[in-house]
């Protein structure tokens, strides 16, 4: 449908799992959507804790709230985008700035990537940004099976095993899998996926850095992180990836996969596992 | 399956690819030197950025306060004390850092009730221990306070093997 020079998505654009761009459409609204998705992840990560009772005046909020979802909408306009993403940034690193010994890991991925954006005029059609990306995540992801490798506590099972008997309600899901003796001594299945995790991690960096652009790698990739981000009850850190890697991989994200983040960053303000108790 | 050398669109040199190469760069140091802080337990791996979350449980140190006098009294401390407490000391993600003077002063200058009453703080952080795999809280570190007069006072403690100890009075 298009009135007006506004195209408005179709019921059908909202079952694709990656953008189908139609002939005479630009890519480049699905990758803006994608940074937009990150910065969302963001807003979520960082500007909760305003929210908390107490921590801010009412007036503040709403400025806040005005500002941030002005700032995200002008991300996906091909005119403002570049603006609101420093607009953005300045206050995120700002915020950042403030508390640098608080923030969790995907605050700071967010850091090195998101503002980076403004270095181009048209940053969703430059394939020095998408390299970027790619790399950055690469190394994140190296950084992360090393950081495993280096605590000891994957290769021989141990950290999925304390997880499986003392975890939250998601982390908890492969106890079946072995007996109460692999308190003891941490069972195959537990030594199986610690050690699966790691050269995942691996792989995955080792092709990004390599510079594989696969659909397919994709799709499993995003199918991976967010399988990883059900068993840790995590799902800010693995949408700001997904969303990242759309840019990465220049497709950009599509409506149906936009729909999915923001459905499990309003999940994931209380949890999945609360999500899940609540269900069942 | 397609496969592009990364940075090679455009080819050449530029300022932007400059300045992306070397964020790369400092990015990959950065990594390496918080493994590096991880692996002498300087750090909590679960912070600043290097991607160590996930390795082993978190922490979560947590800080109590003693009454000396009485063995094993605990006294409540309040929230806004607590956080004050916790944000001055960086959150206690520098592991063998011991509890900041400043941060002191200010606590007992907020908490006058506290003048002259000798005083224990005890940190501790959850670590994951094995035969059986389990996650117990442990004492990570200790810090007393003796009075030694009415705005001045001594203190000592222990952090990552090391003693610490000297003197400092109330801000006025």
């Amino acid at each position: 449908m298009n009135v007006q020079g506004l195209t408005f998505p179709r019921f059908a654009d909202f079952l694709m799992p990656v953008p189908v761009v139609k002939t005479g459409e630009n890519v480049g609204k699905y990758i803006r959507l994608a940074l937009m998705t990150a910065m969302l992840s963001v807003a979520f990560e960082q500007g909760l804790d305003w929210f908390k009772p107490g921590n801010s005046h009412w007036l503040f909020l709403t400025v806040l709230t005005a500002g941030a979802v002005i700032a995200l909408a002008a991300t996906l306009t091909e005119k403002y985008s570049r603006i609101a993403i420093a607009v953005f940034g300045v206050f995120f690193l700002y915020d950042i700035a403030t508390a640098w010994a608080a923030p969790a890991n995907h605050t700071w991925l967010a850091a090195w990537t998101i503002p980076v954006a403004i270095l181009f005029s048209k940053w969703w059609e430059q394939p020095l940004y998408a390299d970027y990306l790619r790399i950055t995540l690469g190394v994140v992801m190296l950084g992360a099976a090393a950081q495993k490798l280096l605590a000891g506590t994957y290769l021989d099972g141990s950290y999925i095993t304390f997880l499986s008997h003392f975890g939250s309600t998601t982390e908890n899901m492969f106890h079946a899998l072995c007996s109460k003796d692999t308190l003891n001594n941490p069972c195959g299945w537990h030594k199986f996926l610690g050690t699966f995790i790691v050269l995942w991690q691996i792989g995955v960096g080792l092709l990004l850095i390599a510079g594989v652009r696969s659909l397919l790698f994709l799709v499993v990739e995003v199918g991976f992180l967010l399988g990883a981000g059900l068993y840790a009850d995590e799902m800010n850190f693995q949408v700001l990836n997904i969303a990242l890697l759309c840019v990465a991989f220049r497709v950009g994200m599509s409506y149906g996969l936009f729909v999915v983040c923001g459905a499990l960053l309003l999940i994931d303000m209380h949890g999945i596992g609360k999500f899940v108790q609540y269900v069942l | 399956m397609s496969y592009e050398v990364p940075f090679s669109k455009p080819g050449g040199w530029s300022v932007q690819k400059g300045i992306l190469l070397g964020l790369i760069v400092l990015h990959t140091a950065w990594i390496v030197i918080h493994m590096n802080l991880v692996s002498r337990e300087l750090i909590n791996p679960w912070k600043l950025g290097g991607y160590g979350m996930y390795t082993t449980v978190h922490p979560a140190p947590a800080l109590s306060l003693f009454d000396s006098r009485i063995p094993g009294f605990e006294v409540p401390m309040d929230d806004k004390d607590r956080a004050k407490l916790t944000s001055e000391n960086k959150f206690f993600i520098f592991r063998c850092q011991p509890l900041t003077i400043a941060s002191l002063q200010t606590f007992l200058k907020n908490n006058p009730r506290f003048t002259g009453v000798p005083l224990r703080f005890i940190l501790t952080e959850r670590k994951l221990l094995r035969d059986p795999i389990r996650a117990e809280r442990l004492p990570h570190s200790i810090l007393e306070i003796r009075w030694t007069g009415q705005d001045t006072f001594d203190y000592a403690g222990k952090i990552c093997g090391k003693i610490f100890r000297g003197k400092s009075e109330l801000r006025p």
